[in-house]
């Protein structure tokens, strides 16, 4: 009982204090769920967000399942999902009815604007924690070169380029094999 | 009666085939608007926009959002909890096999290569962020001070966020 009111606080306080979802929330669930939590490993969030990407559903969702069920089955599932997207549908309902402009109100602005810079710098610091576990040999650096690449040259889309890496590495894998 | 089996019908497609983030939402958004009139295409950029700045998922923001114009507030919390279904089905299928010791192996080798891509795309778009968000002296400062402290004293992001909205309104961001 503890550990799904655990989990649904977590996954509670992702939905409010993450602007953007996807990416913007990694750095709060690596915190709780990885260094305070120990439920999962860097490698495995990791791996949650590459087949989120590529499964169907909101990316967001997708992750806070994965992890959900990592820890607690389909009860894990049920309950990580409705925190996330409970603050939405409070905050969402919140400035549909009653609070129609908010959004306008200078206040609001202002500390979007600090927000924003909070996220850029979290996410940089979540990708150089990652770096050394996931960046970690040639092949590694080369992938990352070359999807950052592709991403800045043609826009390419991540559903493409995840479907790609994967199939590089599985090559990479089966004649490391071989050898 | 009628409508919340259109709601969940609408909601659960949305939720199935956008695949890749929030924003592939969109087109199946705009088709509402000509097929039902639940909004209209000023009003969903409007909500569009609205999502993007609130906390929590984008996608799911908008189903809220679409929702309630559409039916309220229960039309909201019914469309949100429509775009969820097909990711909590599809989620507790994957990870059954997932965590089958036999396919273990496959998995890992399937995301052997895309560890280094998925921190490629973290970095693209934390650099896409950079150039909409940081975009003067005061909120370069901000950027600088604030990655002292999260790279120094590393506490929880919460934090940050917090402190960094309360900066935004002092300083006037």
């Amino acid at each position: 009982m503890r550990i799904i009111f655990d989990l649904f606080i977590i996954f509670f306080k992702i939905g409010l204090f993450t602007f953007g979802g996807g990416y913007a929330m990694l750095p709060i669930l690596r915190k709780d769920i990885v260094d305070k939590k120990h439920w999962c490993e860097d490698d495995e969030i990791i791996d949650f967000y590459s087949l989120s990407q590529v499964l169907p559903g909101i990316i967001a969702i997708n992750v806070a399942g994965l992890v959900g069920y990592k820890i607690k089955g389909k009860i894990g599932v049920l309950t990580s999902v409705a925190g996330m997207i409970t603050p939405s549908i409070i905050v969402i309902l919140l400035i549909a009815s009653v609070m129609t402009n908010i959004m306008h109100n200078e206040y609001v602005i202002h500390a979007l604007t600090g927000v924003k810079v909070a996220t850029i710098i979290l996410i940089l610091e979540t990708i150089v924690s990652l770096w050394k576990k996931s960046v970690n040999n040639a092949f590694g650096l080369g992938v990352f070169m070359a999807s950052l690449a592709f991403l800045t040259a043609f826009s390419v889309s991540p559903v493409i380029l995840i479907v790609v890496s994967s199939a590089f590495g599985f090559m990479v894998r089966k004649m490391e094999k071989k050898k | 009666m009628t409508l919340y089996f259109l709601l969940f019908f609408e909601f659960a497609k949305i939720g199935l085939f956008s695949i890749g983030g929030g924003m592939a939402a969109i087109p199946f958004l705009f088709e509402l608007v000509d097929k039902y009139g639940w909004f209209t295409s000023p009003e969903l950029i409007d909500m569009i926009a609205i999502s993007t700045s609130t906390p929590g998922p984008i996608g799911v923001n908008m189903a809220t959002f679409a929702g309630y114009r559409a039916a309220g507030i229960w039309g909201g919390v019914f469309a949100t909890l429509s775009t969820a279904v097909p990711s909590v089905i599809i989620v507790m299928l994957v990870s059954k096999v997932l965590h089958s010791p036999e396919k273990r192996e496959l998995f890992y080798n399937l995301l052997y290569g895309v560890r280094a891509a998925v921190i490629a795309l973290i970095f693209y778009t934390g650099a896409e962020l950079a150039s909409l968000s940081i975009i003067d002296i005061k909120t370069l400062i901000l950027a600088l001070v604030l990655a002292f402290a999260v790279f120094k004293y590393k506490r929880h992001p919460i934090l940050y966020i917090v402190a960094a909205a309360i900066i935004g309104v002092v300083f006037k961001l």
